[in-house]
């Protein structure tokens, strides 16, 4: 029998975990492996990603929509609802702008840059740049990282600030802690976090252990 | 159990002898333009000259080696070559050289013919390959022609002088053809004299193939019937329909919709395929695989132990093929053309391209519609004609009639399928015309 570990069992409303398939599961073990070239590591990234935001498009509303089919039969199908947007937390998360693009062809991305002031160790706000009409919007929030949660708790901020409610947050992540999570769900208790691995948690440093060190360097080669 | 049998078992076998001459190729070739169908093969006997020692070598170029002898022919590879198309495994035939008198180590590459023509001037000759023959054929003509004939063959295609020519068949090929080649006429169930000229003959050739065609054809039907008859219970564990969530709900209704325009209609076929190819790749054969992260720390995940191919079933397959070089870029591609025969419905291989070696590959064959099977049996069993196993086979298809998804499962058991729509009724092709717009 193959065993492997997959993702902590955890449940919290709003949270969704990719199935722990075999193929994911190589998938993250090609990039947490410190030993994976750029060109690979980029590769298997894009892959979960896209299956991150196959998943995140699910949470998004459908009416019932018949056509007929080019043989001329009727097909009781559905179509897709409500508009929206994508929001990268910067850099880490514009590496998964390729990925919603992949679904979703003209979706519009907004930036918002957060950085951790380092006196404080608090996240500071830098720059946003945002839809104009994002109130009208589903959001995909895109980071790859949930570590302590505080960008994302702040980018959330953001947004809802911008009039966006938050059961229309779908925020996109590839590997999560237990911490993160808390921290992300008791603030917002109606956003959605799909993400496609829990790790067991921080380690002294605040990055997620045993994750796979900083997504942005590893994906920008930095 | 069901089972099912390709119709390229069990050829139809035609032996074609008679002398140095005669005018069996032209008989031959006759025959085959006649019948135009792209299933038939020739196989001349010439192709199994032994291979020649050094000392052999040297007589055949003083023109003092046998040829006309029945043994100068490998008996044995030419009949478990005959075996291996009867079960329907591809052969590689060799290539003789007659300027060089030399085994070249070219071979031409036979496989799933329906009608297959053995032409030789001792094609009747062996025991054992008579044996197989489901129509023997002798061409009868005067030697002087057949001398005249040869004559001018021999000097315009293999490189022969005059002297040489009359030497040999005064030597070997007359007495050869009076001793050994003529009394195998006595097996034959059609004699042809005149050669070519003879239509009667050649009709009566033609008819009797087109018999065993249209025969083949009606069992091939039969058997997909039987298949949807037939009582046993077909393995569900190897059936995934993909999960209907509302994206694939969404895409579904985006390609069913013929309003859709052709750009659309790339982009969202896309996603579907990548979201059945990594379905497909879930399946795939996996083993730990420790590994440190950048944190220092270790991780026990999992590495893939097989490489993979994908086949497509043309024309329609080649609708993944994007979406394939997108997911898994290092994998080989190969091609099998299916297309229904326009005289009896019936499909056919037309034209396949595999890869080398994929014995131990696992095969991941694409077709976005799978209606009565006929097709998708015929592509599984060429991969498993090719020594791929049963388990290793992944058949993915977007929509799929029930009756199509039972057949395949309940002739094939072992191989695992991946199913986007199942539909009620069959569908007939519509989405190789609307994504590559012809």
């Amino acid at each position: 029998m193959v065993s492997f570990t997959e993702s902590l069992d955890y449940t919290a409303p709003g949270l969704i975990i990719l199935p722990q398939t075999p193929q994911l599961i190589g998938l993250y073990t090609k990039i947490r492996d410190i030993n994976t070239s750029r060109n690979e590591f980029v590769f298997c990234s894009n892959r979960i990603i896209r299956l991150l935001v196959e998943e995140g498009l699910n949470h998004l509303p459908t009416k019932e929509h018949t056509v007929t089919t080019p043989t001329g039969e009727t097909y009781n199908g559905v179509s897709f609802e409500g508009k929206i947007c994508g929001v990268s937390i910067m850099r880490a998360g514009e590496s998964m702008e390729m990925g919603l693009r992949d679904c979703c062809r003209s979706v519009r991305i907004g930036k918002i840059l957060i950085q951790r002031n380092e006196e404080t160790a608090q996240p500071t706000l830098y720059y946003d740049k945002l839809p104009e009409d994002i109130s009208i919007r589903y959001v995909m929030l895109l980071d790859p990282m949930l570590a302590t949660g505080g960008s994302a708790g702040m980018a959330i901020e953001v947004l809802k600030e911008r009039g966006v409610p938050e059961d229309r947050i779908i925020f996109l992540n590839l590997i999560a802690c237990p911490e993160g999570i808390q921290c992300i769900l008791k603030k917002f208790p109606s956003i959605k976090l799909v993400t496609g691995f829990i790790d067991k948690g921080l380690n002294d440093k605040n990055y997620i252990a045993p994750g796979l060190g900083d997504f942005g360097d590893r994906y920008y080669s930095t | 159990m069901a089972t099912y049998h390709p119709p390229w078992n069990e050829p139809l076998f035609i032996g074609v002898a008679g002398g140095s001459g005669s005018g069996k190729s032209s008989v031959v070739s006759t025959v085959i333009n006649k019948l135009n169908v792209p299933w038939t093969v020739v196989i001349s006997t010439d192709s199994y000259y032994k291979q020649l020692t050094d000392d052999q070598r040297e007589r055949a170029f003083r023109s003092e080696y046998d040829f006309d002898a029945p043994e100068a022919l490998e008996w044995d590879l030419l009949y478990d070559h005959m075996m291996q198309l009867k079960q329907g495994k591809r052969i590689y035939v060799p290539q003789y050289a007659f300027d060089t008198h030399t085994r070249t180590d070219k071979t031409v590459s036979v496989y799933a013919p329906y009608v297959v023509i053995i032409e030789g001037i001792y094609a009747l000759y062996d025991e054992r390959i008579r044996r197989l023959f489901d129509t023997k054929v002798f061409v009868d003509a005067d030697m002087d022609v057949c001398l005249a004939r040869r004559t001018l063959r021999d000097m315009a295609h293999r490189g022969r002088d005059l002297d040489g020519i009359i030497a040999q068949w005064f030597r070997f090929v007359k007495p050869n053809y009076i001793e050994k080649v003529a009394p195998t006429s006595k097996y034959a169930d059609i004699l042809v004299t005149r050669g070519s000229n003879n239509y009667v003959a050649i009709d009566m050739l033609i008819a009797l193939i087109r018999q065993a065609l249209k025969q083949k054809a009606a069992q091939q039907k039969e058997q997909l019937e039987s298949l949807s008859t037939d009582k046993t219970v077909f393995n569900r564990d190897n059936l995934l329909i993909v999960p209907q969530t509302p994206q694939f709900e969404g895409l579904s209704t985006i390609i069913m919709d013929r309003t859709t325009s052709m750009e659309d209609f790339i982009f969202y076929f896309e996603r579907i395929a990548t979201i059945l190819i990594e379905h497909a790749l879930d399946s795939l054969d996996v083993a730990e695989q420790s590994v440190t992260t950048a944190t220092g720390m270790e991780y026990k995940g999992l590495r893939f132990t097989k490489s993979i191919t994908g086949v497509a079933i043309l024309r329609a397959g080649g609708t993944f093929d994007i979406a394939f070089r997108r997911t898994v870029p290092e994998m080989s591609f190969g091609r099998l053309l299916i297309l229904s025969d326009t005289a009896t419905g019936e499909p056919a291989l037309r034209y396949e391209k595999l890869p080398k070696c994929i014995t131990n590959d696992t095969v991941i064959l694409t077709d976005p519609q799978v209606g009565s099977a006929a097709a998708a049996l015929m592509a599984i069993q060429v991969m498993l004609d090719h020594g791929v196993s049963e388990k290793n086979i992944i058949f993915i298809t977007f929509l799929a009639s029930r009756l199509g998804i039972m057949r395949i499962l309940k002739a094939f058991p072992k191989i695992r399928l991946i199913v986007g729509k199942p539909t009620d009724e069959m569908v007939p092709r519509f989405i190789d015309a609307r994504y590559f717009g012809t």
